[in-house]
């Protein structure tokens, strides 16, 4: 019968006081107010509708109703009298009224209601089921991302290159070690605004297996904004001798100097910059011109005369990429449980700078960092 | 809509998912021992979970040594034998080179490195050997030749696409029956 029911039934949704405020078109649920005698059978092709019912109905924006096909209804009420008055069939005596009264009462009051509550309860669990599956799909992926992964072709490719080249050198010997993947060095760079005009950039510098390795504040890292033109007065004096350097710009020089000694020291393959804000665009450009700085600079001293030896050690093995990161993992990191364990009395935005490094390097396992064994924390 | 649904059974199954994903990938326990903020991954290893990872790892810091063999987690008593079994073919083991100098390359196993469970490794060589055909045959004495073979097959799995594998299937029951 429940199926039957499940077959012939449709819903209808009807929009409250409250609901006719604030059910508009910028409201994320306005899909609910447009049900009209939906058949069960299409809400279930869109799995996740009932959610979004069941939310506006205990938000008070809308009141829901099941209504049963009568025809299925009147043929429930057959059935339940075949199964009680089939040994008095044709017979017109008080019992057989009653009993027929009986089935009515309990069919339209009772059995309905209780057969509607139920199937209520199955849908919910079938939509909770659907979203909790592309949930877990989505997570899946995520995790799935970056240098891991099983299926051919992905980013193991180097690795085969990488033993290809080994076999034909030759195999040193039998039990030689499967090289890891190629690891690199990452550099988080995030933006935050202090005041009107001034940012701070907070990097850190993770090594290849993750490990802090440097965090550092700089004030003066996007070059200064443009000085005014005042009236009356050029930028450039008569004479043709530039002006002389404000303190901002001498700041900006210095902290500059001072990123490309950290690009050196420590290496770094990849920086990731924090997409947190519109100036954050800035940082980018400002870090990709530090890295082309970087670039020209080996690529000066490669071309430099050799020495006694013959060859010249370059300072810096290969160009440092800049690419865009997400904060959103970041975010959750710094406030996340294994944070407070990881980096105890560290500040919120060099966990964050920490996070994206490392999230980029190994997606999977700052992923997992997230983890709590409270549930309620996940 | 993920909070609209029961957190519980939400939590679940992303559960469900990161133990699907670390298993399905395997880690490397040296590694992960080593690094601080890699311990994550160890509790979602099949047979493990929270506790036992915890203690795992406190036992191999007392321990002071990198394990070269799977085997060793089990001589060091670092597992029992019941989650030895169910966890073993997910714990990865690869030793950098700058920690070989002081060890011998023969006490690293190839096989150590994948994800292949250790009740395998006899039929995994049969194989590899298997698939040495013609003049580079493989005899089941020749280690050397073995391990040659399967460093080949890691590095070129396709080279497995060589064997039938139906045929090599009622072959290999045959000779179990005889």
């Amino acid at each position: 019968m429940k199926n039957n029911i499940r077959e012939h039934a449709t819903v209808t949704t009807v929009l409250t006081e409250q609901g006719k405020k604030d059910l508009d078109l910028f409201h994320p649920s306005y899909r609910v107010k447009c049900v009209r005698d939906l058949p069960l059978g299409k809400l279930m092709d869109q799995n996740d509708l009932y959610l979004d019912i069941l939310q506006c109905e205990k938000a008070g924006l809308v009141t829901v109703s099941f209504k049963v096909d009568p025809v299925v209804q009147q043929n429930f009420k057959y059935f339940l009298s075949s199964l009680y008055m089939q040994d008095h069939e044709g017979s017109r005596d008080s019992w057989n009224i009653l009993r027929t009264e009986i089935i009515e009462l309990l069919v339209e009051k009772l059995l309905m209601r209780e057969l509607i509550a139920e199937l209520r309860e199955e849908i919910k669990e079938e939509a909770e089921a659907f979203v909790i599956a592309k949930c877990k799909e989505v997570y899946r992926r995520l995790l799935m991302t970056g240098p891991f992964t099983t299926k051919e072709g992905g980013p193991g490719e180097d690795l085969r290159h990488r033993e290809e080249e080994t076999k034909r050198q030759g195999w040193k010997t039998d039990n030689e070690i499967v090289k890891d993947r190629e690891r690199l060095v990452v550099m988080g760079a995030i933006m935050h605004q202090i005041d009107a005009n001034n940012y701070v950039v907070t990097v850190a510098i993770v090594d290849k297996y993750g490990e802090l390795v440097q965090t550092r504040d700089f004030m003066r890292l996007l070059p200064p904004r443009k000085r005014p033109i005042q009236a009356g007065r050029d930028d450039v004096p008569m004479d043709g001798r530039p002006q002389p350097k404000t303190d901002e710009e001498t700041q900006h020089e210095q902290d500059k100097k001072k990123l490309i000694k950290l690009l050196e020291e420590y290496q770094v393959d990849i920086i990731t910059v924090a997409a947190n804000c519109l100036d954050a665009r800035n940082l980018k450009r400002c870090l990709e011109s530090i890295a082309g700085e970087l670039k020209n600079q080996v690529a000066t001293q490669e071309d430099e005369p050799r020495g006694k030896k013959g060859h010249v050690e370059p300072t810096v093995r290969k160009e440092v990429l800049t690419i865009w990161g997400s904060t959103e993992v970041p975010k959750l990191f710094s406030m996340s449980h294994n944070s407070q364990r990881l980096h105890k009395n560290m500040q919120q935005m060099y966990k964050q700078a920490i996070s994206l490094a490392r999230f980029e390097q190994d997606p999977l396992t700052e992923l997992l960092n997230l983890w709590s064994p409270i549930t309620a924390e996940n | 809509m993920q909070k609209w649904v029961n957190q519980a059974r939400l939590a679940d199954g992303l559960e469900e998912v990161n133990i699907q994903v670390v298993n399905e990938i395997g880690i490397d326990i040296n590694l992960v021992c080593e690094h601080e903020h890699m311990h994550c991954q160890l509790q979602f290893i099949s047979g493990f979970g929270p506790r036992k990872a915890k203690k795992f790892i406190s036992r191999m810091k007392s321990m002071g040594t990198k394990l070269t063999t799977r085997s060793d987690i089990l001589r060091s008593e670092l597992l029992g034998q019941e989650v030895y079994i169910s966890s073993v073919a997910f714990l990865k083991i690869r030793v950098p080179d700058e920690d070989m100098v002081s060890k011998t390359r023969s006490n690293f196993h190839i096989l150590d490195q994948t994800r292949i469970h250790h009740e395998s490794y006899k039929l995994v060589m049969k194989i590899a050997r298997d698939t040495a055909q013609g003049e580079t045959e493989i005899s089941e004495n020749d280690k050397a030749g073995t391990m040659h073979q399967l460093r080949e097959i890691m590095a070129n799995p396709a080279m497995l696409k060589t064997l039938d594998l139906n045929s090599y299937q009622t072959e290999l029951q045959r000779n179990e029956q005889s």
